[in-house]
């Protein structure tokens, strides 16, 4: 039966940096670190972490290097990230787990560490950059006065001992026969409900395993939650705010021809997708330059500027999958839209995943040869590739070949082709706070084994870096095509191609060629 | 002189110690770190040998039962070159038999002294040790194992403890007297380890106790608990304030706890953990 140290190597950080140091919190008022904790050398990732207030990671920053269309620069991913108290249910009773430094028992840190492939079944193969693990320990007070409850940290020598949580599927130990004759005390030790939590924050460097065909750049980030108890949970629900700046703080200063080109608008924004699991749209054809990524081949649904209070539930086991919701695709050569009926997998949800982004704007040129048209010209999104400062969370993908991007099933991650990235049981919601945040929200009714972890958040997010220079030069080229009915300063424009993707131009007016969820049919 | 302890002839004694603490110190090329967790449980009688000294009350062959370990570790490094130093200290087991005895001076407002160990013997159980020493550099790289057996003695003193006057029940904590010593593997300037215990008058000691399974095992109080005494019948009773039960018992009747009484919280859910009994033979 594992003790704290076993149940830790389940941990990213401790796979990927088994050595890591850490400084020891919590019961025993002496207690220091047993190595100072040492971030190491800085990395791409920095970030402000407060022990007095553990459940808040703020100021999270990269340092991108220079790239054709920007300088080098250190943007704002995250103002913070919240790991809000974690409900459980346990007999009935709701327990809050405030993530407080009451009940913190270990932080790590540390700026390197590898996860090798084939080394785990629930990490990717990763180089880590600037990362943290904290671990929390709760556990029901049982010398609280009767009927009534409160949480205490757990002692720290209970979790140094083997049976400090059961194995899986292991039965709770027989009760012995406890006799005493005149001359005996016996002594018997009551066992309260324990529950671990553990928050990692884990950056990575770059990779290109968080999109299909390794076409992009990414610097993936790992700010989920783990946890296990020694008792069944019968309910638990989880919430973690992910809020960027409201305003974008990337340059594009001094980048020609970009800039003055592809001007962005740093108010941030907030748009979700969702993939087509049409077997017929697989990411290598598309990166072609004859087919450029428009939108109604590669998405299914979509909503862009979501405002403050839009939630949806993004995946359930309730969603049994099949015929799905019908979804409108421009015909250009018909001038009208088509109906399709979307076919869905089981347990996929409204949406796929969330970007948020400051738009760009079509070169100054364009929007003054069309004041008055209605061309959207102003406010322009990015995808399914951000060229600049985008944060990506991708709980689902379409049926694609990369393990790295397939789902659960009921033993573990990257399993499944086009199945969600969260535990099976798992209901996920996400609402949008405001334009530049939301919350990941997660919650379950299935009776949690002991001795198990539970993964909240496992699939992680993304920074957006860059693709690859042949990529975007095929992809714009691609788009080119498309363009041409334009002023010819649109096909150099990045802001146009992304617009071209989007949008199909009828004289005038912009015509969307998947029509936005909720909006009416023409 | 004249005490009411004169007039004691037994006193059963629940003795706890339990050292946790964890220190680190950064010198200008390293680091030092010192991780002790011990836990020292004994349960005995003492009994009286009173003099014209005052009363004495002791226990030549008292055990007491030892877990724990102690990791010191200590690394130095340079550029090109370092060193590491781990020695990790395990203690579990019985005591050799030993003296504990408690002194009473009722001329001097009934102070106590409270120790173990008489005539240069303290009461000691085997403790092995394993040494890894490292030394790395450029162009050498070794790594020495050592392993051997140690003694780890249980030595403490309580002094400057008042007694009441009146003899009864007495629990005591670190707070009750001085002196204390540290522990066998700690360092001088360690932190004292805690103490608990209970100094009882005869015959009274309890048959059950209810506790948490941390290394404190912190009483949990007043709950109720079902036990089927030696004619078969179920009986409830309810944990003091310090998670004992009392039966009066006389005979050689055997009791069994049948369970916790878990209708409510907090101990609702909670499971039943380990289970131990300390035998108080009568003393000749």
């Amino acid at each position: 039966m594992p003790n704290l140290e076993t149940l830790l190597n389940d941990t990213l950080l401790l796979t990927a940096a088994p050595d890591a140091p850490w400084k020891s919190y919590g019961a025993s008022p002496g207690a220091l670190e047993a190595a100072a904790a040492d971030p190491g050398t800085p990395g791409r990732w920095n970030w402000s972490h407060d022990v007095r207030k553990p459940g808040r990671v703020s100021g999270v920053t990269y340092h991108l290097l220079r790239t054709p269309w920007y300088v080098e620069q250190t943007p704002t991913v995250l103002e913070e990230l919240l790991w809000h108290p974690i409900e459980v249910g346990y007999r009935g009773l709701p327990l809050t787990l405030e993530l407080t430094k009451k009940f913190l028992v270990r932080k790590y840190e540390t700026s390197r560490g590898t996860v090798a492939k084939g080394q785990s079944a629930h990490w990717l193969p990763a180089e880590l950059d600037r990362s943290m693990l904290l671990v929390f320990g709760f556990q029901l007070n049982l010398r609280a006065k009767s009927k009534t409850f409160s949480l205490e940290p757990i002692p720290l020598d209970v979790m140094e001992r083997d049976d400090f949580m059961p194995r899986p599927g292991a039965k709770p130990p027989k009760a012995p026969v406890m006799k005493v004759t005149r001359t005996e005390t016996g002594t018997l030790q009551l066992v309260p409900l324990r529950v671990l939590v553990c928050a990692e924050f884990v950056c990575c460097q770059e990779s290109t395993d968080y999109v299909p065909g390794a076409k992009a750049r990414t610097s993936r980030f790992r700010p989920h939650l783990m946890l296990m108890s020694n008792r069944p949970l019968e309910r638990l629900a989880a919430k973690i705010s992910i809020r960027r700046p409201s305003m974008s703080t990337m340059a594009h200063e001094g980048l020609p021809p970009a800039d003055d080109q592809d001007g962005m608008s740093h108010m941030m924004a907030t748009g979700m997708w969702s993939d087509s699991n049409s077997p017929e749209i697989a990411w290598e054809k598309i990166f072609t330059v004859s087919i450029p990524p428009v939108w109604s081949s590669i998405f299914s649904r979509f909503k862009t500027n979501l405002p403050a209070g839009a939630g949806y539930l993004m995946a359930s086991p309730d969603a049994p999958g099949g015929p799905g919701f019908l979804s409108h695709r421009w015909n250009d050569a018909a001038g009208r839209y088509e109906q399709h009926q979307e076919e869905l997998m089981p347990g996929q949800g409204y949406f796929d995943n969330i970007h948020v982004a400051p738009p760009m704007r079509a070169p100054k040129t364009l929007r003054d040869l069309y004041p008055d048209a209605k061309l959207n010209l102003e406010e322009i999104v990015m995808a399914p590739f951000c060229i600049h400062d985008c944060l990506h969370q991708h709980w689902r993908w379409l049926p694609a070949k990369e393990k790295s991007l397939h789902g659960w099933d009921e033993k573990g991650p990257y399993a499944v082709p086009g199945a969600p990235h969260i535990p099976l049981h798992q209901h996920l919601r996400v609402e949008v706070e405001s334009p530049h945040a939301y919350a990941y929200c997660v919650r379950s009714e299935q009776v949690l084994e002991p001795g198990r972890w539970e993964y909240i958040l496992h699939e992680g997010l993304a920074y957006g870096i860059s693709a690859s220079h042949d990529v975007m030069g095929k992809m714009l080229l691609g788009g080119r095509a498309l363009l041409s009915p334009w002023p010819s300063e649109a096909q150099a424009s990045w802001a146009m191609f992304y617009w071209v993707l989007r949008y199909s131009r009828t004289r005038d007016r912009a015509v969307e060629r998947l029509l936005e969820d909720g909006a009416p049919v023409p | 002189m004249s005490s009411l302890w004169f007039n004691v002839p037994f006193l059963y004694c629940r003795f706890r110690m339990v050292v946790s603490h964890s220190v680190s110190k950064k010198t200008e090329n390293g680091v030092s770190t010192h991780d002790a967790q011990v836990v020292i449980a004994g349960a005995f009688r003492l009994q009286a040998g009173h003099s014209v000294l005052g009363p004495y009350f002791s226990n030549n062959h008292a055990v007491f039962r030892v877990q724990g370990r102690c990791v010191d570790t200590w690394f130095m490094a340079q550029p090109g070159y370092r060193q590491d130093v781990k020695t990790t200290m395990l203690m579990s087991g019985v005591t050799t038999p030993n003296v504990v005895s408690l002194r009473i001076h009722p001329e001097h407002d009934h102070q106590g002294v409270f120790k173990t160990g008489a005539d240069g013997r303290d009461p000691v159980v085997a403790m092995q040790v394993h040494d890894v020493r490292k030394i790395a550099s450029a162009n050498l790289n070794n790594t020495e194992e050592e392993h051997s057996v140690k003694e780890f003695r249980v030595v403490f003193a309580m002094g400057e403890w008042k007694l009441p006057e009146k003899p009864g029940e007495l629990r005591f904590d670190g707070t009750s007297g001085t002196s204390l010593e540290s522990i066998d593997c700690c360092r001088l300037t360690c932190e004292r380890p805690e103490v608990s215990g209970v100094l009882r008058l005869t015959p009274g000691i309890p048959a059950f106790r209810i506790v948490d399974d941390s290394v404190e095992q912190n009483p949990i109080p007043n709950c109720r608990i079902r036990v089927q005494g030696p004619d078969r019948r179920e009986q409830e009773f309810e944990a003091d304030a310090q998670g004992e039960v009392f039966i009066p018992r006389t005979g050689d009747e055997v009791y069994t706890l049948l369970g916790v009484v878990q209708d409510d919280l907090p101990l609702a859910g909670a499971l039943l953990g380990e289970w131990t009994v300390e035998s108080m033979p009568d003393l000749p």
